[in-house]
């Protein structure tokens, strides 16, 4: 009998990953205390003001604007191919590298500056076979 | 600070050599650059050994250098190995050229060398995603097309430029990689024969990349005044050698690339501007990249840079040439090697040993040889100017 096959998360502390489906998931960052500048991911030193210990641990925006994209056509071992990848600017700051999910992964399918929103959904499958879940972002009805 | 000249350069073709190993390449690049700068093996006082990745496609890690050097005959002085993904070989080059021009040896090497093919090409594909972030952007699938891709659609449209401007930079550097015998792909491609070949990351086609390779290149080092007594070729000297690391900025401000920096930090320590360097090779590991750096490195700005390549400014023949080498995606990038490969070109485009694709009475020369990514831009540029 084959192994069960297992969903395993990105990272540590990358996201919120909702518990019920009432729950949304969010990017977890972090906003300085000291100049208010927002990071993703979080962050101990602030990047900005170069301060430590200021940075506290804030839920960002789930909609973004596309600053810019690529249909890519080479993917790395167990990604799906092909893909739309882009840069998502949030309100607080952050530029988010992500994959877009949700369209055909066609280059007509996406406009800078248009709205997309975070969601979870699987990255890759690891050697064993595993779904491995991360955010993605989807274009906005 | 003492001034620096180069005495011998050299490199192995490039290409993909599966029954070639590390020692080999090396070996090769070696001796070739002994034979150039007229010296034995024993006058070096110390090597700098650059390579990118031969610890997760080979296996050989930390000491690569001793491994390398010792099997074709170099030991007993100090080796130092280099990693700084893509910009390894300048960043060795940089330290050879900071040992000599400080006063603490008289001549030495920088060597760099790479494998980048083996049997298993999804092993070479994770290597490369390994320059970057691994915590947060090779996790993500980025691979490095896709970053240039990301980057040039934003800077095409704010350029207005089309898919024919990054063709006609594939229509030059193909055509001076044909006239370089040492160049991994040796045909001068056609406009339609890059675009109607198939999309690696859109707006880039799979001629537009720098293929897998295989492949090693070397610099001796040493004083200018050590240089008159050991050597009758044309003095090529190091007239600056700047380095930076990518820094924060916020995401959405408009501020100057690593590339830039560094640029302006070689030209001041040169005592130069954009305006005096006659032949130029850029780091343009997707070939249309090289018209986001003619404007990092001060050649052109705006719509401009269209202008420039559709004008023919960047060819052999034109007023400010670049990648007389045929530039990566036809020269060839095995990682660890490139920056010195670059360097090896600006020498003898300085000598007037470059053949075919010989620049007309260089004098001044400059290497832009950036790598790996963090945070959205190169982790580290080195910029080199070379004068006769």
């Amino acid at each position: 009998m084959a192994a069960e096959k297992k969903q395993i998360l990105v990272g540590e502390g990358l996201f919120h990953m909702p518990s019920s489906p009432q729950e949304k998931p969010y990017l977890i960052g972090s906003k300085c205390k000291n100049c208010g500048f927002t990071s993703f991911p979080r962050k101990i030193i602030c990047p900005a003001c170069v301060s430590e210990n200021t940075m506290e641990e804030v839920a960002l925006s789930r909609i973004g604007k596309i600053d810019t994209f690529t249909v890519a056509y080479v993917a790395l071992p167990g990604y799906p191919s092909p893909y739309l990848q882009a840069y998502v600017d949030l309100p607080e700051g952050p530029r988010i590298l992500s994959f877009i999910t949700g369209c055909e992964p066609k280059a007509d399918s996406l406009k800078i500056g248009m709205n997309v929103e975070m969601v979870i959904d699987t990255l890759y499958k690891d050697e064993a076979g595993n779904d491995v879940l991360g955010f993605k972002f989807k274009p906005l009805a | 600070m003492r001034d620096v000249a180069i005495i011998g350069v050299g490199m192995t073709k490039f290409g993909k050599f599966l029954n070639k190993g590390l020692k080999d390449l090396g070996r090769e690049a070696l001796w070739l650059t002994l034979k150039d700068a007229g010296i034995k093996p024993q006058q070096l006082q110390f090597a700098y050994a650059a390579n990118g990745l031969a610890g997760l496609i080979t296996g050989q890690e930390g000491i690569r250098g001793q491994v390398i050097l010792r099997d074709a005959g170099l030991g007993g002085i100090p080796i130092v190995n280099v990693e700084n993904a893509c910009a390894s070989a300048s960043t060795a080059f940089r330290e050879a050229y900071m040992m000599i021009a400080g006063g603490f040896y008289d001549i030495g090497l920088a060597i760099g060398v790479e494998k980048l093919y083996c049997e298993d090409v999804s092993k070479s594909v994770r290597a490369l995603a390994a320059d970057s972030d691994i915590e947060i952007s090779a996790r993500f699938g980025l691979q490095f097309t896709a970053f240039y891709a990301l980057a040039l659609r934003k800077f095409m449209a704010q350029r207005a430029l089309t898919k024919h401007h990054l063709a006609k930079v594939v229509v030059k550097n193909s055509y001076n990689g044909s006239l370089n015998p040492l160049a991994q792909y040796r045909r001068a491609l056609t406009e339609e024969e890059v675009l109607s070949s198939r999309l690696i990351a859109d707006p880039l086609t799979l001629y537009m990349c720098a293929p897998m390779g295989d492949g090693a290149a070397a610099a001796i080092l040493c004083s200018a005044d050590l240089a008159l007594k050991l050597t009758d070729k044309p003095l090529v000297k190091v007239a600056a050698s700047a380095m930076r690391s990518g820094q924060f900025h916020p995401p959405q401000e408009e501020h100057p690339s690593v590339v830039t920096l560094a640029a302006k930090e070689a030209y001041e320590k040169a005592g130069v501007g954009p305006e005096d360097i006659n032949v130029t090779e850029v780091h343009d590991a997707m070939a249309p990249a090289e018209l986001m750096i003619y404007e990092e490195l001060g050649y052109g700005k705006g719509e401009e840079v269209g202008r420039m390549i559709e004008e023919g400014v960047t060819a052999i023949s034109g007023k400010k040439p670049v990648n007389p080498s045929g530039g990566l995606a036809s020269k060839g990038h095995p990682v660890g090697a490139t920056g010195l490969a670059m360097i090896s070109e600006i020498v003898w485009q300085l000598r007037g040993e470059a053949g075919a694709r010989q620049v007309k009475n260089p004098r001044i020369g400059l290497i832009e040889n950036a790598g790996g990514m963090v945070e959205g831009e190169p982790a580290a540029c080195c910029v080199t100017i070379l004068k006769k």
